[in-house]
């Protein structure tokens, strides 16, 4: 039996990519093609973390059109998942303290977010138990 | 088609190569993959002219060849043994984060 490895996108935190995120690769979830949006005179954890940030609050969305939408796939279930939903900087250092129930129901706390919405985020969003690790 | 070739040779495989056309196609108004292709081909084969730069890639293993024409603004990847990996038309600022798209190939190249 052959085992195929899958990489992980460093962006949304899709799963199945068939090639690392480097060198070109094009992910199908959130579309950035790695060695091209993720280049610039900063470093690669800012440069995925905005690209992250500008994908979010486009809703998440799937991009491909060549490849197809897995059945049930959530953006934001997909960046809880690989930790990554509260990977913003303004959001370091927060301290959960309750709640680890995802609920989808607030779209509005992505579309802009920023130190003013803690509150709502702490109101509305609850984190799932592997979240928590990641803040 | 490709699918079990070694992990560290990307290669334009069929469903890559088509995201590469969905991403890209519209740089070059081509309507189809065949004609993004064709349009790759041209540039990454064709004659090196001299508005043309031409560089490999040390890095990643195995080596890749890219052009960037300063006149067209037509930027290409192929990894030396000839496969297509990408083409597009960056945009400075958009696509990529640096302010020109020369600083970019310079970038890629180093």
């Amino acid at each position: 039996m052959q085992v195929r490895i899958m990489y992980q996108c460093t962006v949304c935190g899709y799963p199945k990519l068939k090639y690392p995120p480097e060198d070109h690769v094009i992910c199908p979830s959130c579309g950035t093609q790695f060695g091209l949006d993720d280049e610039g005179p900063y470093s690669k954890a800012f440069l995925h973390r905005d690209l992250r940030d500008r994908w979010r609050k486009k809703g998440a969305n799937w991009y491909s059109r060549v490849v197809p939408m897995p059945l049930g796939w959530n953006g934001y279930n997909q960046l809880i998942n690989a930790g990554l939903l509260f990977d913003a900087e303004w959001l370091h250092g927060v301290v959960v303290t309750s709640s680890v129930t995802y609920r989808e129901d607030s779209p509005t706390v992505y579309d802009d977010y920023g130190p003013n919405r803690l509150a709502v985020v702490r109101e509305k969003h609850c984190l799932s138990p592997m979240s928590i690790g990641a803040l | 088609m490709y699918d079990w070739v070694p992990c560290h040779l990307i290669l334009l495989t069929a469903s890559t190569y088509l995201e590469h056309f969905e991403r890209h196609g519209a740089d070059f108004g081509a309507s189809t993959p065949e004609e993004y292709e064709e349009l790759a081909d041209t540039f990454m084969y064709g004659e090196l002219l001299s508005s043309t730069k031409e560089c490999t890639r040390p890095r990643p293993s195995p080596r890749t060849i890219c052009r960037y024409s300063a006149e067209t603004e037509e930027y290409g990847v192929k990894r030396e043994q000839g496969y297509l990996v990408t083409y597009f038309i960056p945009v400075p600022l958009v696509t990529h984060r640096f302010a020109t798209n020369l600083e970019y190939y310079r970038h890629k190249c180093k």
